[in-house]
């Protein structure tokens, strides 16, 4: 009997593998290891784990990002997944690769960012030569708002935070608020960069800035996008995932996820245009 | 409780054998311990850092060769009592120091966590640059005997590290020294800090001063009574191993030797110094220890790594989504390291004293094929790590054109190049908020 049994064993076992063989899934994290969209993406990973074989990449900045996803899109069976963040400079040849379009297109998330003070400060944004903390290329919002301004660059938004916690500069301008709503206690908002105001802090076209939304493109390159995004929405409404947990806690933050794709890429294009 | 055993392992091996310090073993071990939990990283890192400082001191004493480079008061003194035929006072002195010095760093810890969220307050831009640039003058200046080389070190790792493209602010700005998708990504790290930092160490050879194992005696109490008798030296260098740690960079060098002078100046006032001292050396030892924790804490409270193996260490962690300002606490610092750290020293203790004969075996497998085997695990991490990011032919070629200058090199100091090549681009974006934050107040 054992002669029979042992092969036969060995078939269903061999056979049984390959048929729960799971797909290889490319994640490229294009942001920082400390930043939200590793937070969100790792979330993503863990999600996703019992249906693919995940492989996490680093690769921060989209030259680096683009880079690495040439070399996974080569080959045309793989899967990849990155986000392309509306903050890069569109024009750059070097984040090209990436950027987003009907064909690699996934779906987006639209976050609206924020100018703030720490609540013992007197500054406003129309006070005279008040000094703004900012990251990446936010400070074109202040284009069109009639004040002189001393802006000072930090390397991100928990930079920027940090500096207005520590009271180097008087109002900070970041375009991903999460790190504002984690000190929401020593922080008040004055104005929101979107188009839309968000409790009491009306958006910046008010006073004449230049609306700026923020938006982080999941972009796809392979075979199966579609059955990727329906797990994907799937996974999203499961209150016990790790995505829903992170999108949750975030303030200001809507996922277009069940959105028309064609409409969200022609927001973000509208607004952004390579 | 594995991690804890694995790291005691590593630390021992990575602290007795000269060129196989902290940076070497993380190096090796990069693939397995990108395969680890966050939590189970930390207790194996921990483990490593901490028996690395005791372990150090042993082969410094025995056999006179510096493990660590803050092991250099451990040759000074300890080889020397042990040339005097009190070698099992140098290394039971030694480790109880490095044991008192761990508690008492971890209970100064304690008592001043509360605050700890003060500190990025603290750690404002101004204060970056003084710090940043201090410690790469201190560098500069105490690396090499030549301070013209340091500096064309330091000019030589900016450089190297400002080649690829901007990933700072996501602009793709380029500084591409040949023109290949690969460049856009910078050179990497391990290929960088391989080729320049662990290929010399490699090179180097040290002589080992054999001595018999017999004088490494296990009569506790006598061990025990004589340390007591001389800790307050213990105690001198766990307060200034505690405050000099936090000095990145350098900091158990930095601590070990200050500590170390410090109780030479005491001594020589008493008339009671030769070089042989045991009250220096239990200070210097106990200022190792304290310090190779504290200077973790700029690390953990601030996601700060000011030192190759911490970068490296910094690299592996946050690649599984582990954020220090954001999942490191008082609770996460209490259940995962304070409770780790306890068993890992006492440990680590019960290897450098106890058990160090048996340990000083090690020495009897030959040098260079160690070195061997150390090169050829080295190009392997290389290759593995860079096929993770599709590069493993870059990561390789980088290495290799690197091992010239290298080899170049060996006899200098490069902890000034890895410096400013890992931290180029803090370098860079202190600048640019410095420069921007002074002309807005000059405007004011």
């Amino acid at each position: 009997m054992f002669k029979h049994f042992i092969p036969a064993t060995l078939f269903v076992a061999l056979t049984s593998s390959f048929a729960f063989a799971k797909d290889t899934l490319y994640i490229v994290n294009s942001g920082s290891t400390g930043g939200s969209y590793n937070a969100q993406l790792t979330a993503w990973m863990s999600d996703l784990d019992d249906y693919y074989d995940v492989t996490y990449v680093q690769a921060k900045g989209c030259a680096k990002a683009s880079a690495v996803i040439n070399k996974i899109s080569a080959d045309p069976s793989n899967q990849v997944i990155t986000i392309y963040s509306s903050a890069w400079d569109q024009k750059s040849d070097a984040c090209s690769t990436i950027y987003p379009t009907e064909d690699n297109f996934f779906f987006n998330t639209y976050k609206s960012g924020l100018i703030f003070k720490r609540n013992d400060s007197d500054a406003t944004i129309l006070t005279d030569g008040v000094t703004i903390g900012f990251n990446g290329t936010n400070n074109r919002v202040l284009e069109g708002i009639d004040n002189n301004f001393n802006t000072v660059r930090y390397e991100n938004s928990k930079g920027v935070t940090l500096a207005v916690l520590n009271g180097e500069v008087e109002l900070g301008l970041i375009n991903s608020a999460s790190e504002f709503w984690k000190n929401e206690d020593k922080l008040s908002g004055l104005v929101m960069l979107g188009p839309d105001s968000w409790e009491d802090m009306p958006s910046i076209s008010t006073i004449g800035g230049t609306v700026s939304s923020g938006w982080d493109n999941y972009v796809y390159w392979g075979p199966d996008r579609d059955k990727l995004l329906s797990l994907m929405q799937n996974i999203a409404k499961d209150q016990s995932s790790s995505i829903y947990a992170w999108t949750n806690k975030n303030k200001a933050y809507w996922s277009n996820i069940e959105a028309d794709s064609l409409s969200s890429l022609s927001n973000f294009q509208s607004e952004y245009p390579r | 409780m594995t991690f804890v055993l694995l790291g005691v392992l590593a630390g021992t091996i990575a602290g007795i054998i000269p060129g196989v310090g902290i940076f070497v073993t993380l190096l090796i071990l990069y693939p397995w311990l990108l395969s680890l939990s966050p939590i189970d990283t930390f207790i194996f890192y921990i483990a490593l850092v901490s028996t690395t400082q005791y372990v150090g001191s042993v082969s410094a004493t025995v056999f006179g060769v510096p493990g660590e480079s803050s092991s250099l008061p451990a040759v000074y003194e300890g080889n020397a009592l042990f040339k005097q035929g009190e070698g099992g006072l140098a290394i039971s002195g030694a480790a109880i120091g490095s044991l008192l010095g761990a508690f008492l760093t971890l209970g100064l810890v304690v008592i001043l966590s509360p605050f700890f969220y003060l500190i990025p307050y603290f750690f404002n831009t101004y204060v970056q640059a003084v710090v940043l640039w201090a410690i790469l003058l201190v560098m500069t200046i105490s690396s090499n005997k030549n301070i013209i080389t340091s500096f064309l070190l330091v000019v030589f790792g900016f450089y190297l590290g400002f080649i690829g493209c901007d990933t700072v602010a996501g602009f793709g700005t380029c500084h591409m020294p040949i023109d290949h998708p690969d460049i856009t990504t910078g050179l990497p790290m391990l290929s960088v800090v391989g080729a320049l930092f662990v290929f010399p160490q490699l090179l180097k050879s040290y002589k080992t001063s054999f001595n018999d194992y017999t004088q490494i005696s296990s009569s506790l109490l006598y061990h025990f009574n004589y340390f007591v008798k001389n800790i307050s030296s213990a105690i001198r260098g766990s307060f200034i191993g505690f405050f000099l740690g936090f000095t990145p960079g350098a900091s158990t060098a930095l601590s070990s030797n200050a500590a170390h002078r410090y109780e030479v100046l005491i001594e020589k006032r008493k008339n009671n110094y030769k070089q042989g001292n045991y009250r220096s050396l239990v200070a210097a030892e106990t200022a190792n220890n304290s310090a190779s924790f504290t200077t973790l804490l700029p690390l953990f409270i601030l996601g700060i790594p000011l030192a190759p193996s911490e970068a490296l260490f910094y690299d592996i962690i946050t690649l599984k989504g582990f954020s220090f300002m954001k999942d490191f606490d008082m609770s996460f610092f209490m259940t995962t390291i304070a409770y780790n750290l306890i068993i890992i020293n006492i440990l680590a203790f019960l290897i450098a004293w106890p058990f160090a004969k048996y340990i000083s075996l090690l020495y009897k497998i030959p040098s260079y094929l160690i070195r061997i085997f150390v090169f050829v695990i080295l190009c392997y991490v290389l290759w593995y790590v860079g096929h993770s990011y599709f590069q493993s032919e870059y990561y390789l070629i980088v290495f290799f054109s690197l091992l010239p200058i290298g080899y170049f090199l060996r006899n200098f100091d490069t902890m000034p190049l890895i410096f400013a090549f890992i931290l180029q681009d803090r370098f860079y974006m202190n600048s640019h908020t410095l420069y921007d934050l002074t002309t807005s107040y000059l405007q004011f």
